[in-house]
């Protein structure tokens, strides 16, 4: 081996230093900031954070954005199916490996399939939805449909 | 606005292992806003080079900067902090990508190749003749 890690990474948060300790740690204290959010409520909710990929969803008043790490993805190997409420990724990332005859002295990255299905309470415009891959990022713009967007009515006096 | 996600499908069906993205803790008082985090790499070899990948998403490719000084591979990638509209959900922090290698006196520094590709920073170091293994035959008298 030819490559050191000079400092064994720390997981956030745990105040611990690397190994498996240090990763139940943090699982415990997602649960204890879900439980915290859950009870007190949160514009921000971290809900269910082991789901790959992990995912940010954002909104604006016109449009919801959702934003996936998929380092090393290609468009081909992701598909998104939309519906009225709610949103599919689905996709299988491949691990360079090849050759027989490789050493590896380090390995992090992971491989394999995935799905994820996530519903939104809002109506989305489906023929509006664009999404694209940058730089290992995925970004699904998804448009409100006009009868959930916030209407505004006038009173007419009589 | 309220909520907007209401639930997530359980039917997961996935083989893929999580990994959350590691954060550096700060050695000193840092310079910049906001959580580093080290890549997660693959290194491997075979007879001729050494190979590193690191996930970085959302860097690009003039984003990147690798450093050899003192023997040491340093690497860092920016990110965009920017985020289209207000949080709804958050499952992965956004910041800057940073790790440190100890290169080994068997590479040749003179010659190393770096690209990044959908965000995985490849890096190829190539071993030097000396470390190369060797056949030795064995001459009969």
């Amino acid at each position: 081996m030819a490559i050191i890690r000079l400092k064994q990474p720390a997981y956030p948060g745990s105040g611990l230093v690397g190994g498996r300790f240090g990763k139940n740690v943090n699982v415990f204290e997602n649960e204890m900031n879900r439980l915290f959010h859950k009870f007190f409520g949160n514009d921000m909710p971290t809900a269910y954070s082991n789901a790959f990929p992990p995912v940010n969803i954002y909104q604006d008043k016109d449009n919801i954005y959702l934003t996936a790490e998929l380092p090393g993805m290609e468009t081909s190997e992701v598909t998104i199916d939309i519906e009225q409420d709610g949103i599919q990724i689905r996709g299988e990332r491949k691990i360079e490996n090849k050759g027989e005859n490789l050493c590896y002295s380090r390995r992090e990255r992971e491989g394999g399939t995935f799905s994820r299905k996530l519903t939104f309470r809002s109506k989305i415009d489906t023929n509006q939805v664009s999404a694209g891959l940058k730089d290992g990022i995925l970004k699904v713009t998804m448009p409100k449909a006009q009868d959930s967007q916030p209407k505004k009515i006038v009173v007419k006096s009589e | 606005m309220a909520y907007i996600l209401i639930k997530e499908d359980k039917m997961e069906n996935r083989d893929i292992q999580v990994q959350g993205k590691k954060e550096i803790e700060a050695q000193g008082e840092l310079t910049q806003e906001g959580p580093f985090f080290v890549p997660n790499v693959d290194i491997f070899e075979d007879n001729d080079n050494l190979v590193l990948l690191a996930d970085m998403p959302g860097v690009s490719k003039d984003n990147v900067d690798i450093r050899i000084e003192d023997g040491q591979l340093r690497i860092q990638g920016k990110v965009s902090k920017e985020t289209p509209g207000d949080y709804v959900l958050s499952e992965y922090s956004i910041g800057d990508y940073y790790s440190n290698f100890a290169l080994s006196i068997i590479i040749d520094q003179s010659s190393i190749q770096a690209s990044m590709k959908n965000g995985v920073l490849r890096i190829v170091l190539p071993k030097s003749d000396k470390s190369k293994p060797r056949k030795i035959t064995i001459k009969s008298n």
